[in-house]
C-alpha cells in the first residue's frame, strides 16, 4: 500500500474489529441469549432487551425462552424447536415471534446451539436472534400471494375439472350433476342446487341437489317472483352477500336461507354465452349455491363463476341436441323394432296385444288400441292404472270424428293422447297412450307418435286382411270338409278327422272326401294340395270336385287319376298335390285303389296287424318329372276290416326319419282295433299329433261289412258310451237287428257299462270296460266285463233303476263275479227278421 | 415394544430411548404418514382426517407384524392414537405408555375443562408452521421430489430430522390440536402409565392429571424434566421410569 | 256346454224344454241343471222328448227329479214322447206314471194352459 503514495489513515484509528469483546457482545446486530436446557435464560445481551423491552432483572433466571414467545409459537418450539435441538445439537432459521414487554410481537429468525458437558449430557443453550420484521412480512406477503396462488389454482383444477366433466357429459342430467359439484370444492360452498328451464312447459324445473334440504327445493314456473325464476328472466350473475340484501330483494330466498342458516347466495344463470352480448344468449338454468357465512367474492371469483355459467350453459345446449337426437333415434330404433315385432305376429289379436305390451313401458305407463272390426270390436290394453273411462271416452270420439290425433296437455286431467288409426283414409280405430310428463322436445314427440299411428294402423289393417282371408279360407275348407259323408248304411262306416294346425298358421290344402258313385260303389279320397291359404283352399276344391265328376262306375282309380293330370293343365295351382283314391264295392267287398304321390293306405283286417298298401303307387298329379302311368290295385277285403287313409301331418315330423313315422302309426292303429271307431279318427290324430303342431291333418277310416262279434274296449269314462254305443248300433242294423230290439239291447249294454264305470271303477279312473257282442240267427248276447270292485245291489236307488232297466229290456241276465272283477251276460231274442 | 412419535417429529426422537429396552423387547419404530420417510402417497384425507385413522394404521402395523402384548409408548398426540387403538383390539396390548397426553389441548369453557390453549392459539400456531415450512420447502424440495442422484442432499441439510410434508403437517396439526378424545378415556381396558414433565406448556400437569383420573389402571407418575419431550430432555428419567412400571 | 242337447222356448202357458240327441251318464247332470235354471219360475212345463235318439238311468233320474220339484211346487208338467222311440221305450220300462206322458205336443200344451 505504502507503494502507492496514499497515507494509511487507518493506522491512525482504533481497529474497527478491535471491539471491546463485551461491547460486541451487548450491541450486537442481532439477540444473544444463553439458557439452561430447560430453556431458562441466564445470559442475554443489550441488543434483545433494547427490541423486546425487557429488563435484564426480568428475564435472567426467571423466564424461558419459550415463554417469551407467542402461544402458538410455544407449542411450534415444543414440538419442533426443542425436539429438533435436543437431537441435532443445533437448529437454524426458526421463525418464531418474541411477545416484547410491552405484548408487542416482534418477528424473529432464531438460530440454537446446543453445547453438551463432558458426559454428554445439555449443559447450556447458545441463541441468536435476528430481527426478521421486515423479512417475515415479505414472507407473509409471499405466502399470502401463495395461500392466494393455491386456493386459485385448487379453484381452476376443480373448473378443469368440471369443464372436462361437462365436455365428457352426454346428457342434460350429467351436466346437471358435473355443474352441480363444482360450487364447493371451487369456492367452498356449503351447498348447490341446478334448476333446468323446460321451454316446452314454461317451467324451471328442480334438477339435482347436493342437499336437497335447503330453501325451497322444487319446480316453479319460469314466470314466478321467486328469486331463481327472476335471475334466470334476467339472465345475469346475482350474489345475495348478506341476508339483509336477500330481504331487500327476494323475500323468498331470505326465508330459505333463514331455514338453512346460510348468509350469502350466488344466482348463477346457465347462459348460451356472455351476458353482454346482445341478444343470441339463451338462459337453459340457474345454478344456486350458499354459504354459511357472509362470503365475499372477489372480482376473480366472480369471473370464474361467470365463466362456469358460460361453459354449463353451452353445455347443456350441446347436450340438448344430444339429448334431441338421441332421442330421435331411439325413437326411430323403437319404431323399427316395432314394427318388426308386429309382422311377426299374423293375428290382429296378437298384433294389438303385441302392440301395447311393446309401448308400455318403453314409452308409456298405459296404453289401448281400440280397433273397429267385428261386431264387439277389439280393444287390448296394457299398464296402469287405466285413466278415467269417461274423458277417455270423448277423446277417443273426437280422434275419430275429425281422424286427427288429440295429443295431452298438462292438466288436462287425463295425461293421454288419442291417435286415430287411419289407412287409406278410413279410421280403423284409436291407440290411446299416457306418456310421462317430461316430455321435452314435445313437438318432436307429437311427430313421432304420428308416425307410430301410422305403422300401427298398416299393421292392424294387414292383420285384418289377414284375418279375413284367413276366416274365408277357414270357411271354405269347413264347408267342403262338412260335406255329408255318407252314413247310415250297414254295409260300411266313414270316420273322418280334420285337425288344424295348432299354431297360428295359413290354412293348409289337405282334405278327405267319401261318396257314393253308385248305389253299390263307395268312393273314399284323401288328398293335400301344394300351399296354403285361400288359394291352397280353393285349389282344393275345385279337385274335390273333379275327383267327383270324374268318378264313375267305368273308369277306376287309375283312369281318374289320368282326368285329374288333364285337370291341371287348366288348374294349374292343382299340380303336385297328392291323391289316394279307392273304390269299394259294397256288394264283393273288393277295394281297389290308386296312390298318386301320396302316403300309403293303412288296412286292418280282423284277423293279423295293420299293413301299409304298398302297391299301386304313380306320381303326384300333373307331375312332370314324376312316373305318370297311373295303376291301380285291387283287393278283396275281410268283413270288419278298416282302411285309414291320411295326409302327412300325422306321421311327418322334422325330428324323425318317415319310417319311424309308419311305424309309430301301425303300433298306435293296432293298440286302437278294439276301441270304437267313432272317435277312432280323432283318438289317432291326437296320440300322434297332439294338440301343438304345425301343420293340418286329415284322416279318414273306412269301415267295411259289419263283423261277425263285436270286441270293443273303453276307458272308464261316461263320454266314451256313446262312442261304443254308436259302434254297436251299427254293428246291430249291419246284423239286421229290427229297431225295438236294437234299442233294448243299447240300453242295457250301456247300463251295464255304466254301472261298471259308476261302481266299479268309482276310485279307478284308468279302469277298461270289455264289451263283447255276439249274434246269432235267434239271440243277441252282450258281456260286459270289468275288473272294479263289485258292491252288489244296494240302497242305491239310482243303481237300482240302472239293473232294472238292464233286467225289464232284457230276456236273461246274469251276473258273473267268479273272477277279480264283475261279467253281465245279457240275452235278448231277436224279433222276426223283418 | 411400539414406540410412536409425537406432532412435529418422527422416530428419531426415540433414540436416546430404545437402547435401553433392545435387550429386553422387541423394538418396533415408524413414522406416523406424512412424517419422516414414510410414504407420502399412503395419506388419505378421508382416514387421516381423524385420529382414528391414525389408530387405524397402528392396528395395520400390529397386525401385519403380527405383534402380542405389545408396549406402546405414545408421545404426545400419540399418546391418543395409542389409547384408541387399544380400545379397538385390546387383546394386542399389553401396556400403554403415555408420554405428554393430552386429550384436548383446547380449553372447554362449558364444562371448564383445561386444555391450555385458545382456538386462535391454534389459528396462530398453524402460521407459525406456514413461515417455518416457507423456507424449510424449498431448499427440502429436491428430497421431496426425489433425488435418486444426490442422495447425500439430505444428509447436508440442516434441520433434516422430523422432515415432514408441509400440508400433511397442517392437517396433522389440525387434527391434533382440535381432536377432542376425552369421551375415549374410560373405555380403555389397557393399563396404562402418565408420564408428566414438569413445565410442560402442551400438556399441563392438569391435564395429566385429568387423563389419570379418567382412566382405569392408569399410573401416574411426574417427572423432574422439563418440557414436552422427556425422552430427548431427559432420557434416563424417562428410561427409568417406563422400566420401573414395566 | 249343453246347447247340443237342449234348448227353450215357450208354449202358451208353459216353459218348453226341447231335447234331442243321446241323454246319458255323461251329460245327465249338466242338462238337468240348466233345465232346472230355466224353469225355477215356470208356472207349467213341457217337456219334448221326440227327438232324444237315447236314454238312459241317469236321464230318468234327471226327469224323475224335475218332475217331483215342479209337484212339490204344484206346478203341472208333461213329457211328450213320441209313439214310439228311445225316450218311450226307457220311460215306459221306468214305468213313469202315465198322466205325465203325453204323444202330442199340442194336447200337452191345451192340457196345461187349461
Amino acid at each position: 500500500m505504502s507503494e502507492s503514495g496514499v497515507p494509511d489513515v487507518t493506522s491512525e484509528l482504533r481497529l474497527p474489529w478491535d471491539d471491546d469483546p463485551e461491547d460486541l457482545y451487548e450491541h450486537a446486530p442481532c439477540g444473544y441469549l444463553t439458557t439452561l436446557p430447560d430453556g431458562t435464560i441466564v445470559r442475554v445481551n443489550e441488543t434483545f432487551l433494547t427490541w423486546t423491552g425487557y429488563s435484564r432483572a426480568d428475564l435472567i433466571g426467571h423466564r424461558r425462552f419459550r415463554d417469551l414467545l407467542t402461544p402458538g409459537d410455544q407449542i411450534y418450539h415444543e414440538t419442533h424447536y426443542a425436539p429438533l435441538l435436543m437431537m441435532q445439537g443445533e437448529v437454524h432459521e426458526i421463525a418464531l415471534e418474541v411477545v416484547g414487554a410491552d405484548r408487542r410481537r416482534l418477528p424473529t429468525l432464531v438460530n440454537s446451539v446446543l453445547e453438551r458437558g463432558p458426559t454428554g449430557a445439555p449443559r447450556i443453550i447458545r441463541t441468536m436472534v435476528f430481527n426478521a420484521t421486515e423479512r417475515r412480512g415479505y414472507e407473509r406477503e409471499l405466502l399470502a400471494a401463495r395461500r392466494a396462488a393455491e386456493s386459485s389454482e385448487q379453484r381452476v383444477r376443480v373448473l378443469q375439472q368440471i369443464v372436462a366433466d361437462l365436455a365428457a357429459a352426454p346428457t342434460e342430467a350429467e351436466v346437471a350433476e358435473a355443474v352441480l359439484r363444482a360450487p364447493e370444492p371451487a369456492f367452498q360452498a356449503a351447498s348447490s342446487s341446478i334448476y333446468l328451464i323446460d321451454p316446452e312447459r314454461d317451467l324451471l324445473v328442480a334438477v339435482a341437489s347436493t342437499d336437497p334440504t335447503t330453501g325451497n327445493w322444487d319446480d316453479m314456473p319460469c314466470s314466478s317472483t321467486r328469486a331463481v325464476a327472476e335471475v334466470a328472466r334476467r339472465g345475469d350473475l346475482h350474489v345475495i352477500g348478506t341476508l339483509a340484501e336477500a330481504e331487500a330483494h327476494f323475500p323468498d330466498l331470505a326465508e330459505s336461507m333463514r331455514r338453512s342458516e346460510r348468509r350469502s347466495v350466488v344466482l348463477l344463470p346457465l347462459t348460451t354465452g356472455p351476458a353482454d352480448e346482445q341478444g343470441g344468449v339463451a338462459v337453459l338454468g340457474v345454478l344456486a349455491f350458499s354459504f354459511r357465512d357472509e362470503r365475499t367474492l372477489t372480482d376473480g371469483e366472480l369471473r370464474v363463476i361467470r365463466l362456469l355459467g358460460q361453459q354449463a350453459g353451452q353445455a347443456l345446449d350441446r347436450a340438448r341436441l344430444y339429448d334431441d337426437a338421441r332421442r330421435r333415434e331411439e325413437r326411430s330404433e323403437f319404431l323399427a323394432r316395432t314394427t318388426r315385432a308386429l309382422d311377426e305376429e299374423h293375428r290382429l289379436l296378437q298384433r294389438a296385444r303385441r302392440l301395447v305390451e311393446r309401448v308400455v313401458p318403453e314409452i308409456a305407463d298405459w296404453a289401448l288400441v281400440r280397433l273397429q272390426v267385428g261386431p264387439a270390436g277389439l280393444v287390448e290394453h296394457h299398464g296402469g292404472p287405466a285413466p278415467d273411462p269417461a274423458r277417455l271416452g270423448a277423446r277417443t270420439a273426437e280422434a275419430i270424428e275429425t281422424a286427427a290425433p288429440v295429443f295431452a296437455i298438462d292438466g288436462d286431467g287425463l295425461g293421454c293422447t288419442v291417435l286415430p288409426l287411419i289407412v287409406r283414409g278410413r279410421v280403423l280405430g284409436t291407440l290411446a297412450v299416457r306418456m310421462a310428463p317430461d316430455r321435452r322436445g314435445a313437438e318432436a314427440e307429437r311427430l313421432f307418435l304420428v308416425d307410430l299411428a301410422d305403422r300401427v294402423a298398416l299393421a292392424c289393417e294387414n292383420a285384418r286382411l289377414y284375418e279375413q282371408e284367413r276366416a274365408i279360407a277357414r270357411t271354405l275348407q269347413r264347408s267342403l270338409l262338412a260335406a255329408d259323408v255318407p252314413g247310415a248304411d250297414p254295409r260300411f262306416v266313414v270316420e273322418t278327422h280334420y285337425q288344424a294346425a295348432a299354431q297360428d298358421m295359413e290354412v293348409g290344402g289337405d282334405w278327405y272326401d267319401a261318396f257314393l258313385i253308385t248305389a253299390n260303389k263307395l268312393a273314399v279320397v284323401v288328398g293335400d294340395v301344394v300351399g296354403r291359404g285361400i288359394e291352397a283352399a280353393t285349389t282344393m276344391g275345385q279337385l274335390r270336385s273333379a275327383i267327383r265328376a270324374l268318378a264313375s262306375a267305368e273308369n277306376g282309380p287309375a283312369r281318374l287319376l289320368e282326368g285329374l293330370d288333364r285337370f291341371c293343365d287348366r288348374v294349374d295351382s292343382a299340380r303336385m298335390s297328392t291323391v289316394v283314391y279307392a273304390e269299394v264295392d259294397l256288394l264283393s267287398s273288393e277295394v281297389t285303389y290308386a296312390c298318386a304321390g301320396h302316403l300309403p293306405p293303412l288296412l286292418h283286417e280282423p284277423a293279423g296287424s295293420p299293413q301299409y298298401l304298398l302297391d299301386a303307387r304313380s306320381a303326384p298329379i300333373g307331375s312332370r318329372a314324376g312316373d305318370r302311368r297311373r295303376v291301380e290295385h285291387r283287393m278283396r277285403l275281410a268283413a270288419g276290416s278298416r282302411l285309414l287313409l291320411y295326409t302327412d301331418g300325422l306321421i311327418e315330423r322334422r325330428t324323425r326319419p318317415i319310417d319311424r313315422g309308419f311305424e309309430i302309426l301301425a303300433r298306435e292303429y293296432a293298440r286302437l282295433r278294439d276301441a270304437p271307431l267313432k272317435g277312432l279318427t280323432a283318438g289317432l290324430a291326437d296320440t300322434l299329433v297332439g294338440r301343438d303342431h304345425s301343420d293340418d291333418v286329415c284322416l279318414l277310416c273306412l269301415t267295411l261289412g259289419t263283423e261277425e262279434r263285436l270286441e270293443r274296449s273303453i276307458g272308464a269314462d261316461p263320454v266314451q258310451i256313446a262312442l261304443l254305443r254308436a259302434d254297436m248300433r251299427g254293428w246291430l242294423a249291419g246284423h239286421g237287428v229290427d229297431t225295438e230290439c236294437l234299442n233294448a239291447v243299447l240300453l242295457a249294454c250301456s247300463e251295464a257299462v255304466a254301472n261298471s264305470i259308476e261302481h266299479g271303477y268309482a276310485h279307478d279312473p284308468f279302469g277298461v270296460v270289455d264289451v263283447a257282442a255276439t249274434i246269432s240267427a235267434g239271440t243277441v248276447e252282450i258281456r260286459v266285463s270289468d275288473r272294479g270292485r263289485w258292491r252288489g245291489p244296494g240302497n242305491d236307488v239310482a243303481r237300482g233303476r240302472g239293473l232294472q232297466l238292464i233286467y225289464e229290456s232284457m230276456d236273461d241276465v246274469a251276473f258273473d263275479r267268479a273272477g277279480d272283477g264283475t261279467m253281465v251276460i245279457m240275452r235278448r231274442h231277436r224279433g222276426e227278421p223283418s | 415394544m411400539l414406540f410412536a412419535h409425537g406432532y412435529g417429529c418422527d422416530q428419531n426422537m426415540w433414540r436416546f430411548v430404545t437402547p435401553a429396552f433392545q435387550d429386553t423387547h422387541r423394538i418396533v419404530l415408524f413414522d406416523h404418514v406424512g412424517n419422516g420417510k414414510s410414504d407420502l402417497s399412503a395419506y388419505r384425507d378421508s382416514r387421516h382426517g381423524s385420529l382414528a385413522g391414525y389408530a387405524e394404521d397402528i392396528l395395520e402395523i400390529v397386525q401385519e407384524n403380527d405383534l402380542r402384548d405389545v408396549i406402546f409408548v405414545g408421545h404426545s398426540v400419540s399418546a391418543m392414537i395409542g389409547v384408541l387403538a387399544a380400545i379397538r383390539e385390546p387383546e394386542r396390548f399389553s401396556g400403554i405408555v403415555m408420554i405428554g397426553p393430552s386429550p384436548r389441548y383446547i380449553d372447554d369453557e362449558a364444562d371448564g375443562y383445561v386444555g391450555g390453549f385458545l382456538h386462535s392459539d391454534i389459528e396462530q400456531m398453524l402460521e407459525s408452521l406456514d413461515s417455518n415450512y416457507l423456507g424449510w420447502s424449498s431448499a427440502m424440495a429436491p428430497v421431496i421430489m426425489g433425488n435418486p442422484d444426490r442422495p447425500e442432499l439430505g444428509e447436508e441439510l440442516t434441520n433434516s430430522f422430523c422432515r415432514t410434508d408441509p400440508e400433511i403437517a397442517r392437517k396433522f396439526a389440525r387434527v391434533t390440536f382440535l381432536s377432542d378424545n376425552r369421551a375415549d378415556l374410560p373405555d380403555l381396558r389397557v393399563p396404562s402409565l402418565i408420564l408428566q414433565c414438569a413445565d410442560d406448556v402442551i400438556a399441563p400437569a392438569v391435564v395429566g392429571d385429568y387423563v389419570h383420573k379418567n382412566t382405569q389402571e392408569s399410573t401416574f407418575m411426574a417427572l423432574n424434566a422439563t418440557g414436552h419431550c422427556p425422552n430427548l430432555s431427559a432420557p434416563e428419567e424417562t428410561v427409568d421410569a417406563i422400566k420401573s412400571w414395566l | 256346454m249343453t246347447d247340443q242337447w237342449v234348448s227353450f222356448s215357450r208354449r202358451g202357458m208353459a216353459d218348453l224344454v226341447h231335447l234331442k240327441g243321446e241323454i246319458d251318464l255323461a251329460n245327465a247332470n249338466d242338462i238337468g241343471r240348466v233345465i232346472v235354471a230355466h224353469t225355477t219360475a215356470a208356472n207349467a212345463v213341457l217337456i219334448d222328448l221326440t227327438a232324444v235318439s237315447f236314454l238312459d238311468s241317469a236321464g230318468v233320474r234327471l226327469l224323475d227329479y224335475i218332475v217331483g220339484d215342479l209337484d212339490d211346487r204344484g206346478k203341472p208338467i208333461r213329457l211328450v214322447v213320441g209313439e214310439r222311440g228311445a225316450a218311450r221305450m226307457t220311460l215306459q220300462l221306468c214305468a213313469f206314471r202315465a198322466d205325465l206322458l203325453a204323444t202330442d205336443l199340442e194336447r200337452a200344451a191345451t192340457d196345461l194352459g187349461g
